[in-house]
């Protein structure tokens, strides 16, 4: 009897360390396993949506989504490295070493080139290496290549937006991806889930710009033209609708091309209009005025003594370009006398001068939808010297971004109301519904209208017979203030020697403001004299416009902005301005149309119609019925009937197979000349088809 | 032959217990099979099949008497090694080794007869009175009666087989008297020939064993000779280990460190870690194992059946054929102690030995406590010839069970 009770101990020992193995595994780690099964198990397939289109606010695209191919591998599957290596070197124009090393790596999966031309995916697929594959993909392309590239910005080569309205608004435009999920045996055979839940892939959502591509192009071709004959080391020019602060344009220069940001020096993809701050100088004196005005401490009346040129500021001078003996306030601010406006500082005082400065939004963000906004520099009046009373009146030891001048000149033109600028004028659905739409937003009254229209008249006479003279145009009056700001360099000690900021901010037409316009200068050879260097871009941009097609940009806004905006603004409703004088019947009937449909809360549909008529020409984001349709009993269903995909674009075909679940590979782009397999054959949901591209 | 009153003695729990096993074992394959592909009912129909032919020929062997058993023993054991020798050259195999003769429409597993020829040899030669097992000298014959199959089984090769074959011998030496202290120092070459791969721990091992042998109150020939085979075996194992064919080194390495093989060697074991550990407590419900389904199982309806099992019924299935095998066993070695036959009773202890050490190493293997050897899961994986032979020595224990009460 005991050789029997030491056998079953020891046999129950063992089947002990068995069974406590056993709870080891389920128990204690079985959720972690059951979660490798999982994994290895399921497979998710991202169907990738198609990036929203940026529009400008005339809903010209300004990007556009191409299919192509990328090459990759699974370097454990390839036998040779080397005569793989080689052969695709051959044919991709790479480093046939790179690639060696790429497919050398003792991992899963590798890119080796992304976003190959037509021709180089056809010539990899031709070599048919084994491990080597062409993957689908879309690739982000600007047709209008530099135009407004500060502002579009680009994504990286995975389509994720990270510059400009790219990244601001990357959340709207990049969408949703569907996921399909597969079964994955253990041969990576897939079947589809039959728990498994597939959606659509949700398309990112269309962003409309307050940009205009016609006066985008005609800022950035005359701040190129003026910096090349200054030979100025770069600016930039705002046009900024003062009534609802909406930028109708904003150049700079160095600029890039969104399709290969990557080839240009960082400095050129910098948007200076909201990165960079600098010295206003004389511009910044429109605001001087404005609070001397404003708090009483002038009148049009008062006259200053400018002295030989040269005058003591406590131990500090303060010079003129030129000697001016006596002026009066109207005549400082149009020969832009620094004495002047340095005696016309003081009479405001410290605290309202900051108070002025800050309201017309100096100093703060102005909230623009655009990234690496910065403030500026606006100390606060305990930190100012004896002397920063006069200095800041002129416009110096304060930096301002070129948005935020704009915006005080908005300011100025449409009757002391400081604007929130906007970039982004709506975003629109795939099938062309207006889901945001950005309002005119007055931030704040910074001085009473009867102040502003003192100071847009005083401020007409610049351009007459002031330090403006090159920015007048013929066809009506225009007003705008010149600049010339020496600059602070770094490792300099006060002011660089011959380097200038030139500027011009003005607006036209003087009595009736359509747009603002500013043009800074940075670095422009000689004196820089802002009347010299930036008022003739003004001119040529306002003539432009003017005597182009366009030129409802300046002259046909007001008339038809309707009554709740205005009232939104606060702003008393004018009569029809000068646009209605210079255009003929015919003329004032097409900019009320376009005004309507481009304003009108219902004209947005009209709007969108013909971005979905647009769209439905050219490349149709139709939904297949089927795809709405598609629900989870449907994918367990065993066969469906192949599709006739032949004559349809590639976008179109892709649209189709993805809403009945197959995956779908390509050969070449355009419209799909064949298709394999034939249409009305069986397929399943997760099948591999193929159509060939011309 | 066998009257009423032996009838009584017919241990009706031990064949209960099998045939609930078999019965689970032929749910588990239709499983296993079902999903793979068309030919899933065949398997299960074959295992139906070859269980009733089991119990009629597990009926049949209950009226052979056990003293015909005992005279043939020797002739059973010399046709075994005949086989087994005939085997290495007209045998076939999966992937080039020689374990099955081709007979048309079965295949015949020569070691699987050879166990039990070896188990009625050594219980034939244990049984007899004269027979002493007081000294480690008193081996030799049990030994060599185990090592000849046992080499010959290692030449076609098939690993896991034989080290049943060794592993068969000590609960028999046990039950036939021979002192545990003894069992203790038959350990000790093999111990040796484990830690042989590290010099440090073989020279400290060697050392205690010296000792140990020192203080013991052996024979002096015999501690001499427990010594010279522990530190020979201990000399011998690396040129062993070289000797080993590949995929053998490797499922030893891949069970050491299955993540480094988890491609190759490793992969077996991981997917089966995986199967059994999803299965949770109470798995994932009859042919819903994912696992399984999607074939990452490796051979789930023979070698892994208990991963299937573990992923469709979780811990609660395992446990609950975990306890009928050690009942099974526990059935055995009772009515190992109640017949007065010795040679029935070591025979019984044999089986049983041999059903629990495959049961257990089986298992193992699933679960990652032992390399992986090929081993099936005896009553419960698919496999015609092996099932038929498992009943047949169920028959045979039950036989003996009948006739508890002869000498």
């Amino acid at each position: 009897m005991r050789r029997l009770g030491v056998a079953l101990v020891f046999a129950l020992a063992v089947w002990a360390v068995i069974v406590v193995r056993l709870v080891f595994i389920q128990v204690v780690h079985g959720p972690r396993l059951a979660g490798y099964a999982e994994r290895q198990q399921v497979v998710t397939v991202e169907l990738a949506p198609d990036r929203g289109v940026i529009f400008d606010r005339n809903l010209i695209p300004l990007t556009d989504n191409l299919d192509v191919h990328s090459v990759c591998a699974h370097p454990r599957e390839v036998d040779s490295p080397r005569a793989a290596a080689r052969s695709l070197a051959r044919v991709l124009g790479g480093d046939s070493r790179s690639y060696r090393e790429l497919l050398s790596k003792n991992t899963g999966f590798v890119w080796l080139e992304r976003q190959v031309s037509p021709a180089r995916a056809h010539a990899v697929a031709a070599l048919g290496i084994k491990g080597v594959e062409l993957l689908p993909e879309t690739k982000r392309v600007y047709p209008h290549g530099e135009r407004a590239c500060h502002v579009i910005g680009y994504t990286d080569i995975d389509g994720r937006g990270i510059s400009g309205v790219e990244q601001q608004m990357d959340e709207w435009l990049r969408g949703t991806p569907a996921t399909v999920e597969y079964h994955l045996d253990c041969v990576q055979q897939r079947s589809p889930a039959p728990s498994g839940s597939r959606i659509a892939p949700e398309d990112g959502e269309s962003v409309v710009l307050t940009i205009d591509a016609v006066l985008q192009e005609i800022c950035e071709v005359e701040l190129e033209r003026a910096i090349r004959e200054q030979e100025a080391k770069g600016g930039t020019v705002i046009v900024q609708d003062p009534w609802t602060g909406e930028i109708l344009a904003m150049a700079n220069w160095p600029g890039f091309d969104c399709n290969r940001f990557s080839r240009y020096a960082d400095e050129c993809w910098r948007n200076r209009a909201v990165t960079d701050q600098f010295e206003p100088g004389s511009t910044f004196k429109v605001v001087t005025a404005c609070a001397a005005i404003e708090t009483g401490a002038a009148d049009e009346k008062s006259v200053y003594y400018t002295s030989q040129g040269k005058r003591k500021f406590g131990s500090f001078t303060i010079r003129d370009v030129k000697p001016h003996g006596w002026l009066t306030f109207r005549k400082a601010l149009t020969k832009s006398s620094n004495i002047g406006f340095a005696q016309i500082g003081g009479a405001v005082g410290k605290i309202p001068l900051y108070s002025y400065a800050r309201d017309f939004g100096f100093g703060c963000l102005t909230a623009i939808n655009l990234p690496g906004e910065v403030r500026g520099t606006l100390r606060p009046p305990a930190d100012w010297s004896r002397r920063s009373v006069h200095t800041i009146a002129i416009g110096q030891e304060i930096a301002v971004t070129a948005l935020q001048l704009a915006g005080a000149y908005s300011a100025v033109a449409n009757g002391g109301y400081l604007m929130e600028p906007h970039i982004v004028k709506a975003v629109l659905s795939d099938d062309g519904r207006v889901l945001e739409e950005s309002q005119p937003c007055v931030v704040r009254e910074v001085v009473r209208p009867e102040v502003a229209a003192v100071v847009r008249d005083m401020m007409k006479d610049i351009p007459v017979d002031g330090t403006g003279r090159k920015a007048a145009v013929a066809e009506f009056a225009v007003a705008g203030k010149t600049g010339t700001a020496q600059k602070v360099v770094p490792g300099i000690r006060g002011y660089a020697p011959g380097k200038h900021v030139s500027s011009f901010a003005g607006f036209a037409p003087a009595d009736d403001p359509g747009v603002v316009i500013l043009v800074v200068v940075d670095e422009p050879k000689g004196r820089g004299l802002g009347g010299e260097v930036a008022a003739p871009v003004f001119r040529r941009i306002v003539e432009r416009v003017v005597r182009s097609s366009g030129h409802e940009l300046i002259l046909g806004r007001r008339n038809a902005r309707p009554a709740e905006e205005l009232t939104t603004c606060s702003l008393e409703p004018e009569g029809l301005g000068l646009a209605g004088r210079l255009m003929d019947e015919a003329d004032a009937q097409q900019v009320a149309g376009y005004e309507a449909a481009d304003y009108d809360a219902a004209g947005y549909a009209l709007a969108a119609g013909a971005l979905g008529a647009r769209r439905s020409g050219s490349d149709c984001l139709i939904v297949p019925a089927s795809f709405a349709g598609t629900d989870a009993d449907e994918i367990g269903e065993a066969t469906i009937d192949m599709p006739d995909l032949v004559g349809m674009s590639l976008r179109r075909a892709r649209r189709t197979a993805a809403g009945l679940g197959l995956v779908l590979s390509f050969d070449g782009t355009g419209l799909v000349r064949s298709q394999s397999p034939r249409c009305g054959s069986a397929v399943m949901a997760g099948d591999r088809i193929r159509v060939e591209c011309r | 032959m066998i009257d009423r009153r032996q009838l009584r003695d017919f241990d009706v729990g031990l064949f209960v217990t099998m045939l609930i096993i078999v019965i689970i074992g032929v749910v588990m394959i239709h499983s296993a099979t079902h999903a793979a592909d068309g030919g899933a009912s065949s398997l299960v129909k074959r295992q139906f099949l070859w269980a009733g032919l089991g119990i009629i020929v597990l009926t049949v062997v209950m009226f052979i008497s056990q003293d015909t058993i005992d005279a043939l023993a020797p002739f059973f054991y010399a046709v075994a090694l005949l086989l087994l020798i005939a085997v290495l050259f007209v045998g076939v195999g999966k992937t080039g080794e020689r374990r099955w003769f081709d007979l048309g429409p079965m295949r015949l597993q020569p070691s699987e007869l050879a166990k039990y020829a070896t188990i009625f040899i050594l219980a034939k030669y244990l049984a007899r009175k004269k027979t002493r097992l007081d000294r480690p000298i008193h081996l030799a014959i049990p030994l060599a009666i185990v090592l000849v199959p046992t080499l010959l089984v290692l030449r076609e090769p098939d690993l896991g087989t034989s080290i049943i074959f060794l592993l068969m011998l000590p609960p028999m030496l046990y039950w036939a008297g021979m002192r545990p202290v003894l069992l203790l120092i038959m350990l000790a070459p093999v111990v040796s020939m484990i830690i042989a791969f590290n010099w440090v721990a073989w020279l400290v091992f060697v050392a205690v064993l010296a000792w140990l042998l020192y203080v013991s109150r052996l024979f002096v020939a015999d501690k001499l000779l427990v010594f010279v085979t522990t530190v020979v075996m201990g000399r011998l194992s690396p040129f062993l280990w070289n000797h080993l064919k590949d995929y053998q080194r490797h499922r030893v390495l891949a069970f050491l460190n299955p993540e480094k093989y988890r491609f190759s060697t490793g992969y077996q074991l991981i997917q089966s870690k995986i199967a059994i550990g999803s299965g949770s407590v109470f798995g994932k419900g009859f042919l819903q194992g994912t696992q399984k389904n999607f074939a990452f199982l490796p051979e789930q309806h023979t070698d892994f059946i208990f991963s299937v099992l573990a992923e469709e019924f979780g811990f609660a299935g395992c446990a609950i054929v975990i306890g009928l095998y050690l009942y099974l066993v526990i059935r055995m070695l009772r009515l190992a102690s109640q017949v007065r036959n010795r040679f029935a009773a070591l025979t019984i202890v044999g089986i049983a030995g041999a059903l629990f050490v495959q049961s257990a190493i089986n298992i193992g293997v699933t679960l990652g406590l032992s390399p992986v050897t090929g081993m099936t899961l005896p009553l419960l994986s698919y496999g015609g010839s092996s099932l038929l032979v498992t009943m047949t020595s169920i028959g045979i224990v039950l036989g003996m069970g009948l006739r508890r009460m002869e000498y």
